[in-house]
């Protein structure tokens, strides 16, 4: 069992399975051309807002998994559901487009 | 990069779900939304003891969201029993009871996401009981997800109390059991809406002896499978769990302890969102 814990740890700390991509400030310049009051202090509170809202129901799928578009639709549908504001939907919705496209340029 | 319209209609009918538990007995970190709120009947059957014994324990639960990394739960329970009764006469035959066995009330947290920190960490604390009896849990949770795989490991502190009688109409709750738990599992995400696992569980009790000291009165091993679905607005998890070995407290020449704790569990757990 200490050994299972102790590998789990390791793994851990080593960023292995490290998902959910963090935006860079690299990031929020990129974003300033679609959003021009966008920030990485921004991007980073969409990230935030996007765990606490989606990841108690369901796995977190990754920005990459979908471009611009299929995130609007699926935040939109998710909107109520995961009883967002205005604001936290604005602030998710940005940080999924932005890092959608980081993964997209990389490819 | 996968096109937006082919991904959304494969992923969104497939996250649709409330708090889905990818394992039977092993939490993860995972809480509700604030305002999001679901009900899950739970239903676990107990298998055999030493001689014929059937236990259904059943639990209502009702679970907020109170904020958006802490939740609370309200549950009813109910328990059924059937087992083997012999008479003076050394006739025996089945005798079975049903009992309402009081409410629970549980907190949980998240600290630390599984997938977007380095590992997932939370904090569970519950409360019930019925008139006489009183039980207190703490769990410290930990999950992490590596990409389609999944481990999770509670470790379980429960305090069990019970009113005695002082004198006259005195009464007072005394601890009588301790039980330390550890529950382990592995999952395997088979797609958004189907998962896999094994859990093993430990589980030991100790409890006051004639001389009012505490010594084990078992500790056993349990492993098995799990199984999970995610439907639109529901889930459901379901699990077989022999008992694998005693530690400690062995019943007569058998492998396990069978005084109090049952040779196989079956567990369904289902959540519905509201």
């Amino acid at each position: 069992m200490r050994a299972l814990l102790q590998l789990l740890v390791v793994a851990a700390l080593s960023g292995c399975g490290a998902g959910l991509a963090l935006p860079t400030e690299q990031d929020a310049e990129r974003a300033r051309v679609h959003y021009p009051d966008a920030s990485l202090d921004g991007l980073l509170e969409g990230r935030s807002a996007y765990v606490a809202k989606c990841s108690g129901c369901h796995r977190l799928i990754a920005p990459a998994a979908l471009d611009a578009a299929g995130w609007r639709g699926m935040v939109d549908d998710m909107r109520d559901r995961s009883h967002l504001t205005p604001d936290q939907e604005a602030a998710i919705l940005r940080y999924l487009v932005v890092m959608s496209e980081r993964a997209q340029i990389r490819t | 990069m996968k096109t937006s319209l082919p991904a959304l209609l494969v992923l969104l009918p497939a996250i649709a779900s409330a708090n889905q538990r990818h394992y039977a007995y092993t939490y993860e970190t995972a809480t509700l939304p604030m305002g999001a709120a679901e009900i899950e009947p739970w239903t676990t059957v107990r298998l055999m003891r030493e001689d014929y014994y059937v236990r259904f324990d059943h639990r209502l639960e009702f679970e907020v969201g109170l904020l958006d990394n802490f939740q609370a739960a309200f549950y009813l329970n109910w328990q059924e029993v059937s087992s083997l009764s012999t008479d003076d006469k050394g006739t025996s035959s089945i005798v079975g009871s049903s009992a309402f066995k009081g409410i629970s009330l549980e907190l949980k947290g998240k600290l630390l996401d599984p997938q977007a920190d380095p590992i997932g960490l939370g904090l569970y604390f519950e409360i019930g009981g019925l008139t006489n009896e009183l039980e207190i849990e703490a769990k410290v949770l930990l999950d992490k997800h590596f990409g389609d795989f999944g481990v999770a490991l509670n470790a379980v502190y429960e305090a069990e109390f019970e009113a005695e009688v002082e004198s006259g109409t005195d009464t007072e709750l005394e601890l009588h059991a301790h039980e330390i738990q550890v529950d382990l599992g592995f999952a395997y995400f088979i797609s958004p809406r189907w998962s896999v696992a094994l859990e093993l569980v430990s589980r030991t009790e100790l409890a006051k002896n004639e001389a009012d000291e505490f010594e084990t009165e078992y500790s056993i091993l349990s492993l098995g499978p799990t199984v999970g679905y995610a439907g639109e607005r529901f889930w459901i998890t379901a699990s077989i769990l022999p008992q694998l070995a005693a530690l400690a407290g062995a019943t007569g020449d058998s492998l396990h302890h069978l005084e109090d704790k049952e040779r196989l569990e079956l567990r369904l757990l289902m959540g519905f969102e509201i």
